[in-house]
């Protein structure tokens, strides 16, 4: 005999079966197959050779020079250092951005929350490459910016700021493609926010910043740290902005990782890069999930 | 003369076109405990919410202790307020509730902890102070903002219905605590409530309003013994109200006859003249049973109700005016049994009459 306990928890099973097999197929076996091309030997003309190999991995750290002997190479540990550099920036400067964007249309009524949050994601719903290809026009040279500095002689001629190809272009545009991803976790949180509390806050004699810095950061944190986590992600793992606006100076983790699928030809490589990757986001989402946890045990549910 | 604590001056406030406060004045005395009584909606919250500076007034004055006040911002106000729903910090422990207003002020820690001490001791919640504030019954809460909003030692403090989310019995025991605490501390309470008997029972003077507009001010004793209008007079308890014209009136009675012919002999004096038509007001438990022919009105008896501690008779005058009395348990005993359908007569003291002139 079984009881409705187990029942249930036989038909939640069925239920989710199609979840795990979507999980399952599309996204745990190809992984499994990245993480074993990243151990396999290279292939020049594409492909691999089914080899056990490190030397992937040890390419992050190491050349080989003339003599096939191992010499410490930083240039690779210095696009890691960077990416994780420029995603941070970029989400620092999401969060700075994005939290006064979704308290103000938290504070709008029902009709207009509505409307705004719409033209919060309707970015998306224009090609990405177009985009960013409007802030080549912008930031180029010669461009949008440069242009009136021409005319008014602020510049020469044919003289620019060299705002395109540099790591503050790089910032600009992951914070412009991802900001949506911080307004509305931070929003969907402000909503649930009673703002009462913050009258609560003004009563007792806190201003305006008082009430935030007291009040609102602290209720809202949960949904700055998912939109922290859901901007930092696809910032370190970024390729298209990052290789318009950054050039081949500005090599990222995710420019990197496409470098060495396309021009390059070394998947084993390519693999090991995007595991590396793999291992930032896992450490995120730990951190993330101990962020969560202990702000639960905080409120005492 | 005492002091004024806060001086309202003609408050107008508009939503769009909304008007939800009329003109409203009031001079509220230092140490008082006023209420604010009238039914839903009719400008309560709106006139403590100006006071408190959540909302802006369309027009008129605000002082508190002589100084304006109505272009201040609310945190820049020595007022506190206890909301209705608490609103307590959760993120907070009860200590850190009750401190923020002195942290905000910049007191110093061993203030604080001395000031957040004797308000945990203040309200009885001595063990509480490294608790959170969720998961506590609502009494609880109400005594930890009440706490709260005590600390910083506002000038004055607004309440607006504290007690409305509680229990009927909580109720009863918070309304004598939130009396004690007032005396116990000198500050002026200005409290909101559309309950008649919370109003009564706590306070030194009450403002009954309706529409937006102050009908009347006065001690819980001239509100309920001496109403200036029908409004007042009917929101305030069980009543008799009987539309009336001054026939007759001279300086020592006056004769009131009702529309339907009654004539009501008076010993007092009106400042009315003669063919007013205005409303006279008499208290059930005022109106006495006699004997028909001695009263001042001869009446039918047609119902009786029995509720325990009191009963109730309803009587109609000769042009069907309907008028209640209401016995205690103990007034009755000894009292000859009467039937539905009985001759009475009505009687009641004269100034136990009050003229409703609006
Ligand atoms: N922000 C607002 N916008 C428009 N109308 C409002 C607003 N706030 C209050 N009102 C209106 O003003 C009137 C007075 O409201 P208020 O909240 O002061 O009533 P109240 O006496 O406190 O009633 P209750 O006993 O139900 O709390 C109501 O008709 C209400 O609908
Ligand atoms: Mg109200």
């Amino acid at each position: 005999m079984s009881t409705a306990f187990e029942k249930s928890a036989r038909t939640r099973w069925l239920a989710l079966s199609p979840t795990y097999l979507i999980i399952g197929i599309f996204m745990m076996i190809p992984l499994c197959i990245m993480i074993g091309i990243s151990f396999m030997e290279q292939n020049v003309y594409g492909g691999v050779h089914p080899n056990v190999s490190f030397a992937a991995y040890q390419q992050i750290l190491f050349e080989t020079d003339f003599d096939e002997n191992l010499v410490f190479d930083p240039s690779y540990l210095v696009i890691i250092g960077r990416s994780l550099l420029l995603a941070g920036i970029a989400t620092v400067v999401t969060v700075l951005v994005g939290f006064p964007v979704a308290y103000y249309i938290a504070r709008q009524n029902e009709r207009r929350r509505n409307l705004l949050i719409f033209l919060v994601t309707l970015p998306f719903w224009t090609n990405m490459l177009i985009r960013i290809f409007a802030w080549l026009l912008i930031l180029g040279r010669g461009g949008v910016i440069d242009a009136p500095l021409r005319f008014l002689g602020v510049l020469d001629a044919d003289g620019s700021l060299g705002l395109l190809y540099s790591p503050g272009a790089v910032v600009l545009g992951l914070t412009y493609t991802y900001l949506p991803l911080m307004v509305l976790p931070i929003y969907a949180s402000l909503e649930k926010l009673d703002f009462r509390l913050v009258e609560a806050a003004a009563d007792l004699y806190s201003n305006k910043w008082g009430a935030i810095r007291h009040v609102v950061i602290p209720l809202t944190g949960p949904g700055i740290a998912a939109g922290a986590i859901l901007v930092f992600i696809p910032c370190m793992g970024d390729f298209i902005t990052v290789d318009m606006l950054g050039g081949a100076k500005n090599l990222m983790l995710g420019t990197l990782v496409q470098f060495q699928f396309s021009t390059a030809r070394n998947w084993p490589f390519g693999s090991a890069v995007a595991a590396i990757l793999l291992i930032f986001v896992i450490c995120n989402m730990l951190l993330y999930a101990r962020f969560t946890r202990a702000e639960r045990q905080r409120s005492g549910s | 003369m005492a002091e004024i604590a806060v001086d309202v001056q003609n408050i107008v406030k508009h939503y769009g076109s909304f008007v939800a406060l009329n003109d409203v004045s009031l001079s509220i005395q230092d140490n008082e405990f006023f209420t604010l009584l009238g039914p839903s909606g009719c400008g309560k919250t709106t006139l403590l919410r100006s006071i408190a500076g959540f909302e802006e007034v369309t027009e008129g004055k605000i002082f508190l202790y002589g100084e304006e006040i109505e272009d201040l911002a609310p945190h820049q106000r020595p007022i506190n307020t206890v909301f209705q729903h608490y609103a307590l910090f959760p993120h907070m422990t009860v200590h850190d509730n009750i401190a923020f207003g002195l942290k905000r002020l910049g007191k110093s820690q061993a203030e604080i902890d001395k000031t957040v001490k004797e308000m945990l001791a203040l309200v009885q919640m001595e063990d509480f102070g490294n608790r959170r504030t969720n998961n506590m019954s609502g009494g609880q809460m109400q005594r930890i903002a009440l706490a709260r909003a005590l600390a910083p030692k506002p000038k004055v403090l607004l309440l607006d219905e504290p007690l409305s989310a509680l229990d009927l019995k909580l109720r009863q025991a918070m309304r004598d605590e939130l009396q004690k605490l007032q005396r116990d501390t000198g500050i002026t309470f200005i409290f909101v409530t559309h309950d008649q008997d919370e109003a009564m029972s706590m306070s030194d003077r009450i403002a009954v309003m309706s529409n937006g507009q102050v009908q009347q001010v006065g001690t819980p004793d001239e509100i309920y013994n001496r109403p200036k209008s029908r409004f007042v007079a009917d929101f305030i308890g069980d009543t008799n109200i009987v539309d009336v014209t001054i026939e007759a009136t001279d300086a020592k009675s006056t004769l009131y006859r009702s529309k339907g012919g009654v004539g009501l002999q008076v010993e007092r004096a009106t400042d009315l003249t003669v063919g007013a038509e205005i409303s006279i007001n008499v208290r059930p438990e005022n109106v006495v049973i006699v004997d028909a022919g001695k009263g001042r009105a001869d009446a039918t008896l047609t119902h009786k109700s029995f509720f325990g501690r009191t009963s109730i008779y309803s009587m109609e005058l000769n042009d069907g005016t309907l008028i209640k009395s209401r016995y205690s348990s103990r007034d009755e005993l000894g009292r000859k049994e009467m039937a539905i359908g009985d001759s009475v007569g009505i009687d009641f003291a004269a100034d136990t009459l009050a003229e409703l002139t609006s």
